[in-house]
């Protein structure tokens, strides 16, 4: 299989409230990450972007939009995918096996659709409820995905496993930690343990500030072979490794590791495929949807035992600026807003570049990224030569 | 505000129609005696298209659970906060139905607690519910 590298990364405007129409978020976030490739347009065979049903764009309307003269594959990938990153894994696929040779790869969505705070059952409404059963077993009780499902993880994790809800509160503090030194997140005040526990208790023991922040925005990515990358300008990220999974009984509610979802498996197969190890990593950029998500991917991938997240974390030293493990150095989806996952990679690209300033990682070479939970994990060791 | 309720197909009929009766019925496949819930039509264990309604005792624990403060539907207004919990039921380890604790405090709901299913009649349909077990 041929390696594939990371050779653009690009981002729309972030915001809250009002926003630009999110076609042209996809646009400004495609267009960007071609330039900051140095290819063209017509350089580019191949456009894969993930959605909540007609949330964003599709592949065909950003090739046309951006003058894309064919596309040797394209995938628009849907609901139960590994979040943004599904895209970016697809990509890693096709090129892998020669069927493109250099891909476009986006996730753009609206501070509406990435908010679950509502009634709302995901992309597709009547027309997904009537689809997927499940639905009829727990909207008569008040469930609406999915943060219940992630309280009832808190809950259960904290009884099985011990830890307290504090080991969450130093994911949320973490986060805005590190967005203090990025312009570009939208929650940059630090917060306190203080201020996680004030904060809005939502589904207990899951607070508001155990959830990422909706925003509209898109990122978007740029593919293509390792040896095409490197004869580009940038420095040439590569992909290491990548793995999806889902376990074997693929839900939420019913899954088989009701805790930890697919991301020990994720992780086993990650490892499995990879030449490095997790002492290897420099940076993780884990998934932080919610703050049950970090913890669990920072267990599954090994960076320390099952349960041992909190005292690995160390009240936030370990995750933390100059800490052993840097964590979603731009702030996460917490506090850099819900970007759905693609900007997690776009970060971890960023650092491995060198490009991040005031809270760039020294001599970074080694990320690992990760998405999703549940029946939806995906994840990719990046590194640079 | 009626509460939210999703129309029953052709493959989660039988739950719903055993509900009305008061019953509580799971897909169990004849073939290698596996239950499955939430209804489908092939076993996930052996492939069995043989799933077939079968009776079960109603008895579990709470496997784990949550109060919901958040108004995600206004037909829940009246009753937040209100606790949403995932039941184990004793027939087999991993076999799980979402439900509410009813007749109990939220704050006497515990991981293990033991319940047991009773029927909450809504105006066209009933759903399964979980009490504080009495009945051991």
């Amino acid at each position: 299989m041929r390696t594939s590298a990371v050779v653009g990364v690009g981002q729309s405007s972030v915001t809250r409230g009002p926003s630009p129409h999110v076609n042209q978020l996809a646009l400004d976030a495609c267009r960007n990450a071609v330039e900051d490739s140095g290819l063209r347009p017509g350089d580019i065979d191949a456009v894969f972007e993930y959605q909540f049903g007609w949330d964003s764009p599709d592949c065909q309307y950003i090739q046309q939009a951006l003058g894309i003269p064919d596309m040797a594959a394209y995938a628009d990938l849907g609901a139960m995918g590994p979040s943004g990153l599904a895209g970016a894994l697809a990509a890693a696929m096709a090129i892998g096996s020669a069927g493109c040779e250099t891909a476009l790869v986006f996730r753009a969505i609206s501070e509406a659709a990435g908010n679950t705070g509502s009634a709302r059952t995901g992309g597709g409404g009547a027309a997904a409820t009537a689809m997927i059963e499940s639905f009829q077993f727990t909207m008569p009780y008040g469930y609406f995905p999915i943060i219940p499902a992630i309280g009832m993880m808190m809950r259960r994790r904290i009884d099985e496993l011990g830890g307290s809800i504090e080991d969450y509160g130093h994911i949320a503090i973490n986060a805005r930690r590190w967005a203090a030194m990025n312009d570009a997140a939208v929650l940059r005040a630090p917060i306190t343990m203080d201020d996680y526990m004030a904060s809005r208790v939502l589904a207990d023991p899951l607070h508001l500030f155990d959830c990422d922040y909706p925003v509209s925005g898109a990122t978007a990515v740029v593919m293509t072979t390792a040896e095409r990358a490197r004869d580009l300008a940038k420095r040439a990220v590569l992909v290491d490794a990548f793995a999806m999974a889902t376990g074997p009984t693929p839900d939420w509610l019913q899954a088989e590791d009701f805790l930890f979802g697919a991301t020990r498996r994720c992780a086993d197969r990650l490892w499995s495929r990879s030449s490095l190890a997790a002492k290897d990593v420099d940076i993780a950029e884990l998934y932080d949807g919610f703050t049950h998500i970090t913890l669990s991917w920072l267990e599954a991938l090994g960076f320390c035992g099952i349960g041992e997240a909190g005292a690995f974390i160390d009240g936030g030293k370990t995750i933390g600026p100059g800490g052993a493990l840097p964590l979603n150095t731009h702030g996460g989806q917490l506090a850099a807003g819900r970007l759905h996952g693609l900007g997690m990679l776009a970060e971890a690209v960023h650092q491995l570049r060198g490009e991040c300033g005031e809270r760039q990682v020294p001599g970074a070479k080694v990320a690992l990224v990760s998405n999703g939970h549940g029946p939806q994990c995906g994840a990719m060791v990046l590194q640079t030569e | 505000m009626p509460k939210p309720f999703v129309a029953p197909n052709e493959i989660t009929q039988f739950f719903w129609d055993a509900a009305r009766e008061h019953k509580l019925v799971v897909q169990r496949c004849d073939d290698c005696g596996y239950y499955v819930h939430w209804p489908r039509p092939l076993c996930p264990l052996c492939q069995s298209s043989q799933l077939v309604p079968a009776p079960v005792s109603g008895r579990g624990r709470v496997y784990t659970f949550t109060v919901v403060h958040h108004l995600f539907h206004p037909a829940f207004a009246d009753e937040m906060p209100y606790n949403l919990a995932l039941v184990e039921l004793e027939e087999q380890a991993g076999l799980r139905m979402l439900a509410n604790i009813v007749d109990c405090r939220n704050e006497e709901i515990a991981i293990g607690m033991p319940v047991e299913v009773t029927f909450e009649d809504r105006d066209e349909h009933t759903v399964p519910q979980f009490r504080r077990a009495t009945s051991r």
